[in-house]
């Protein structure tokens, strides 16, 4: 029996089966499983994309709910990227749907990016989208962006065909932007950007329309107001192996619960507010990971930090940060913090 | 001459847009953005005419230029 799962798509003349053959034999990864992630993902496997991969770090917890509709209440505290990977396969078996349950980082991004035609930025980190930008360039990966800000949000495709690329179009990190969990975000707004996401995929690989090359279109979904803005590509020539090594590489001392105690610095916890076990002793600071370059001054800089998640996975991405803001003494706890609750536990049933 | 503003940008000067006095040139503008809303340099951008162009560009401005201004968003 024919399948019949493409037809309403192979029906348009711009597709056919030659266009459908196209997009089995594509391959996308997704950085980012959040509110972008989860608009992007399931419309690239509804439509046939053969091979897609995701890869994300973090976990599903309440607050991503309510925009992030491949997760339920069951999946909190569980990897985003396998879940997503989990749900998808479920209802389309017949693509092939690989996942990285890991934070994007200079160590893996060229390595993982060489199995994929192009990537799609669904980060809400503005570095990470710097190493985007940059693995890409160096892999020769064009890829697609979007971000959020409230009502509105930015697309735009970089590194096509010898075309602009983010750092053309803002060349340096602003030293101030709020993420969607300090500036709030409508689930439309971001499954919006992420549909928009999808579509430049789409025209890539079918070779129809127009990409959003050397253009950002900027959308205000408030007074349905579109504004397309050019920008000139620039040198990017600077963007080589050494200094994306420079750029990206760091080398985390880790460090036992116990030593640490000794050096009398700060023990960072980078997971959400409502994850367990709930924490609290000397010396001890919450920031979650999303809030983490938001609140960067209530650390103090002196002192050693010693970082540390649930899992370990948060705590590499916290300390490229930290890293990006001067900070010197920094380190990865060995223990997580089921491991540290065990052993504050101890302690407090020995003095006591 | 008219100045839209987008993102956080807009949330920093509070109006989405405004008419003002007519602005000589993008250095005049630039100094007209950090005087007034004391907008860090480094995270706005600005386009005449929907074309991004350089805070150091030197370029002098017409009454019927359309300028924007806007920065980098981070949300996903």
């Amino acid at each position: 029996m024919e399948d019949s799962r493409y037809s309403r798509q192979i029906t348009l003349p711009q597709i056919g089966e030659t266009g459908q053959e196209k997009l089995t034999n594509a391959a996308v990864l997704v950085v980012g499983a959040g509110g972008l992630g989860n608009a992007v993902l399931p419309y690239l496997a509804s439509s046939g994309i053969g091979k897609i991969g995701i890869i994300d770090g973090d976990i599903v917890s309440k607050s991503n709910l309510h925009r992030q509709i491949l997760f339920s209440e069951k999946d909190l505290n569980q990897s985003k990227s396998k879940t997503a990977t989990e749900k998808l396969r479920l209802q389309f078996p017949d693509i092939s749907i690989k996942n990285y349950d890991d934070y994007l980082a200079g160590e893996n991004a060229l390595q993982i990016f060489k199995d994929y035609d192009i990537i799609v930025d669904s980060t809400d980190n503005i570095n990470v989208r710097y190493l985007i930008n940059d693995a890409c360039y160096l892999t020769g990966k064009p890829f697609v962006h979007a971000s959020v800000y409230r009502f509105q949000f930015q697309i735009a495709t970089f590194n096509f065909e010898n075309s602009g690329t983010y750092r053309c179009l803002y060349p340096t990190p602003p030293k101030e932007t709020l993420s969607c969990a300090e500036a709030g975000v409508m689930p439309v707004t971001v499954a919006m950007a992420g549909i928009y996401e999808a579509n430049e995929v789409f025209k890539y690989f079918l070779n129809i329309g127009e990409l959003l090359t050397n253009k950002m279109l900027l959308v205000d979904t408030l007074n349905n107001e579109q504004h397309l803005f050019k920008y000139e590509k620039k040198a990017t020539d600077y963007i080589t192996a050494d200094f994306f090594l420079k750029e990206y590489s760091l080398k985390l001392k880790t460090i036992s619960y116990h030593e640490a105690i000794e050096l009398s610095g700060t023990f960072l916890d980078v997971r959400n507010a409502e994850e367990e076990p709930k924490l609290n002793f000397k010396n001890y600071l919450q920031i979650p990971l999303a809030d983490l370059e938001e609140n960067i001054g209530k650390i103090p800089i002196e002192r050693p930090i010693f970082i540390f998640c649930q899992s370990g996975k948060r705590t590499h991405a916290a300390a490229k940060i930290l890293s990006q803001k001067s900070f010197k003494q920094i380190y990865s706890l060995k223990e997580n913090a089921s491991e540290i609750n065990d052993k504050e536990n101890k302690a407090g049933l020995s003095a006591g | 001459m008219k100045i839209t503003y987008f993102g956080e940008i807009a949330d920093k000067t509070c109006k989405n847009s405004e008419n003002v006095e007519k602005i000589s040139s993008i250095n005049s503008l630039v100094l007209f953005l950090k005087d007034t809303y004391e907008l860090n340099e480094s995270d706005f951008h600005i386009a005449i005419n929907h074309s991004l162009l350089e805070s150091s560009a030197e370029k002098n401005l017409d009454e019927t230029d359309e300028i924007a201004v806007l920065s980098a968003f981070a949300g996903g």
